[in-house]
C-alpha cells in the first residue's frame, strides 16, 4: 500500500469515527410513537379532541371541537418541531393557528363570528408511563384576528401509539 | 508529496484542536443550568400576570428573566423582571429557593391625572419551592411580600410557574 492510499483509508477511518461520535453524543436511541390522541386546550392551538402526527422532528397537531348549533366551533392546526428528546420528555418549538366561530348573541341577533388566533412558542411533554402524555406549552401570540398581542398558554393529554 | 504531507498533518492537528476545544467547553457549560417556561404572578391589585420566563442557574446561584407584553387598540402595557435566586435546599423532588424579584410594569391604561402612575417597580423577597415532577421538569410555588409600586406599600405576593430544565 502506497502512502498515500494509506493516509486516505486513516482519514476517511478518522472522519467517520468523529461523525459516529458526535451521533452518539447528540442522540440517545429512544424509541419514539408517531401517533398521539388526547384532548388539548389552548388559546391558540385550540379546544377539544386533539391528533399528532410527528414522525421524525418535524410535525403536526390538530385540535377541533363543534358544538351544535353553531353555539362555538374550534379548528386549529399547529406545526411542532422538536429540538430535545429525553428518555422522560421531550422539548419542542411550535407554531399554532387557530380558527374559531361562535354565535353572538344580543343586538348581534344571533349572526355567526369568526376569530383567528395565531401564536409561536414552546412545548414540553412529560411521558406518564409508556403510552401518556402531559404537555405544557407556552408563548406569544396574536389574538381576535390580530387585535392583540400577548402570553398565550396551551395544555394537553395524549395518549401515544 | 511533501505538500500532501503538509496538508495532512495540519489537517490532523486542526482536527486534534477542535476536539479539545469541543471537550473544553461543555466542562465550562455544564456548571450552567438552563431553565425555560412560564410563571402566573399575583402582586397586589394587579390581578394575575402571566409571564413568559428563562432561568439560569450557576451551582446554586441563579437569575430569573420575566415578561409579559400586552399590545392592543385599547391597551398597552408590560412587564419585564428579574429576579435573583439562591437554592438553599435540594433534594431529588424539591427544591427550596429564596428568591428576591423586581418588576418594572408599565401601562397606558391610567392616564396621568388619575392617582396610579403609568410605570413602577415592585421589589419582593420571598421563598419559591420546586417540585420536582420528572427529572427535567418542575412546578413552582412562590411566596413572599412585595413593595408595592415605587415602594408607596407592602403587600403579599405568590406565583405559580412551571419550567423545563434545556
Amino acid at each position: 500500500m502506497k502512502f498515500p492510499e494509506f493516509i486516505m483509508i486513516m482519514l476517511l477511518i478518522f472522519l467517520s469515527t468523529s461523525i459516529l461520535g458526535q451521533e452518539n453524543k447528540n442522540d440517545e436511541k429512544i424509541e419514539q410513537k408517531k401517533h398521539s390522541v388526547g384532548l388539548a386546550a389552548g388559546f391558540t392551538t385550540g379546544l377539544g379532541l386533539s391528533y399528532r402526527y410527528l414522525p421524525k422532528k418535524l410535525g403536526i397537531q390538530t385540535t377541533f371541537l363543534i358544538l351544535p348549533n353553531n353555539y362555538y366551533s374550534s379548528f386549529g392546526a399547529t406545526v411542532l418541531f422538536k429540538v430535545i428528546q429525553r428518555q422522560n420528555s421531550w422539548f419542542y418549538l411550535y407554531q399554532s393557528n387557530l380558527y374559531s366561530t361562535y354565535r353572538t348573541s344580543g343586538f348581534n341577533c344571533g349572526c355567526p363570528y369568526y376569530e383567528w388566533f395565531n401564536g409561536i412558542g414552546f412545548g414540553t411533554e412529560i411521558f406518564l408511563g409508556r403510552h401518556f402524555g402531559l404537555n405544557f406549552m407556552g408563548g406569544a401570540g396574536f389574538y381576535e384576528n390580530f387585535d392583540e398581542f400577548t402570553v398565550t398558554g396551551e395544555t394537553g393529554v395524549y395518549y401515544k401509539f | 508529496m511533501r505538500k500532501l504531507k503538509l496538508i495532512i498533518i495540519v489537517f490532523l492537528f486542526s482536527s486534534q484542536l477542535f476536539g479539545q476545544s469541543q471537550s473544553a467547553s461543555p466542562k465550562l457549560f455544564n456548571n450552567f443550568e438552563h431553565y425555560i417556561g412560564m410563571v402566573a404572578n399575583g402582586t397586589g391589585d394587579m390581578g394575575m400576570i402571566y409571564q413568559l420566563s428563562y432561568r439560569l442557574f450557576y451551582k446554586n446561584t441563579g437569575v430569573n428573566f420575566t415578561v409579559y407584553p400586552f399590545f392592543s387598540d385599547y391597551l398597552n402595557e408590560y412587564n419585564l423582571g428579574l429576579t435573583f435566586m439562591y437554592r438553599f435546599y435540594q433534594k431529588k423532588k424539591v427544591e427550596l429557593l429564596i428568591i428576591q424579584n423586581n418588576y418594572y410594569f408599565e401601562s397606558d391604561e391610567y392616564p396621568s391625572e388619575y392617582f396610579y402612575p403609568s410605570g413602577y417597580f415592585n421589589n419582593g423577597l420571598g421563598i419559591e419551592a420546586d417540585f420536582i415532577v420528572k427529572h427535567d421538569f418542575s412546578i413552582d410555588l412562590m411566596l413572599g411580600g412585595s413593595f408595592y409600586q415605587n415602594f408607596e406599600s407592602i403587600v403579599p405576593f405568590f406565583g405559580l410557574g412551571f419550567h423545563y430544565k434545556l
